[in-house]
């Protein structure tokens, strides 16, 4: 014997709701690309305080402390401090028209852009790997004899974890910093012809 | 006359469907006692409160065109085929059929088709 079962069919969708949803997404998606650009925010007082890096200026200037911020003692504000810098220095007219300084610069930019709004909990290792980053692609393009410590800055880049919670994080991230304020000084020397 | 049940067209009942896992078998072929076909299913009459299909709508063009209402509890489904097989229709049944004009389902056109299957009143 046969039998045939009837249900009260499944409620679908209302069409309102899809097109609220739609609404939504074209929102998102244009606030998304009309957002302003970090460049585009007012300069952060921090960066007015670094010292200027342009060729010529005594090397021992720039030394181990790269930052030199309202924050400088912490991590985050020497990592900034060194992105002032590092902008600075991609920034050089020898250097600026090159197109991986370019890209590595706006990469530094972009994944300091979180720390710059003083978002607290954003991680710092996106920032300490582009500065590695640039720094590289400025020895690639005009330091060739810095090749192995630019090399080793950026392998030092890849362990660190981005937080500084432990002691051991941050005397990673210290010599990190360190490591990459040398190499900026070493930089920031006009190149041989 | 009063109709025999609660029976609706599947199709005038839009906030209802044929029920996950069921087949639909509007459009299935029904073949009788000698497994010939004989016709083609052509809606579903519905008693919507014990949400069952009670009775198929049908289609029949042999032994002559004829509109009727099988019992779907004497037909077996079979889906590999797309048939609707009802063992009692034969050709007698089918001549002897009442014929259904999508009228309500009364007492007497039930007791016709029941008489028409050899069905006990």
């Amino acid at each position: 014997m046969a039998e045939i079962r009837i249900q009260r069919k499944k409620p679908s969708l209302s069409p309102w709701v899809l097109v609220a949803l739609a609404a939504l997404a074209l929102t998102l998606g244009a606030y998304w690309y009309l957002r302003p650009a970090p460049a585009d925010e007012p300069a952060l007082p921090a960066t007015t305080a670094v010292p200027d890096a342009a060729p010529g200026v005594p090397a021992d200037s720039l030394a181990a402390a790269p930052a030199v911020a309202p924050d400088s003692s912490s991590t985050r504000g020497r990592l900034l401090g060194l992105v002032a810098q590092l902008s600075d220095l991609a920034d050089r007219p020898d250097l600026r028209d090159d197109a991986t300084v370019r890209e590595q610069r706006d990469n530094l930019t972009s994944a300091t852009a979180r720390l710059a709004d003083g978002e607290t909990r954003a991680s710092l290792r996106p920032g300490l790997v582009a500065a590695a980053n640039l720094l590289r692609a400025v020895q690639q393009k005009a330091y060739p004899a810095l090749d192995e410590q630019a090399a080793r800055l950026v392998q030092q880049a890849g362990q660190l974890s981005g937080r500084d919670g432990t002691a051991a994080e941050q005397q990673q991230t210290h010599q990190f910093l360190h490591a990459a304020a040398a190499l900026l000084q070493a930089e920031n020397v006009p190149p041989t012809a | 006359m009063e109709p025999a049940a609660n029976l609706r067209r599947l199709r005038d009942l839009p906030d209802f469907e044929v029920a996950d896992g069921h087949p639909d078998v509007r459009g299935w072929a029904v073949r009788g006692a000698a497994g010939t076909v004989l016709g083609t299913v052509q809606e579903l009459l519905v008693d919507p409160i014990a949400q069952q299909v009670r009775y198929l709508d049908a289609q029949l063009d042999a032994p002559a065109p004829k509109r009727v209402l099988l019992p779907l509890r004497l037909a077996s489904l079979d889906a590999e085929t797309s048939s609707v097989f009802v063992p009692a229709l034969t050709e007698a049944a089918v001549l002897a059929y009442p014929a259904y004009a999508e009228e309500l389902v009364t007492p007497a056109y039930t007791a016709g088709l029941r008489q028409a299957l050899g069905e006990p009143l």
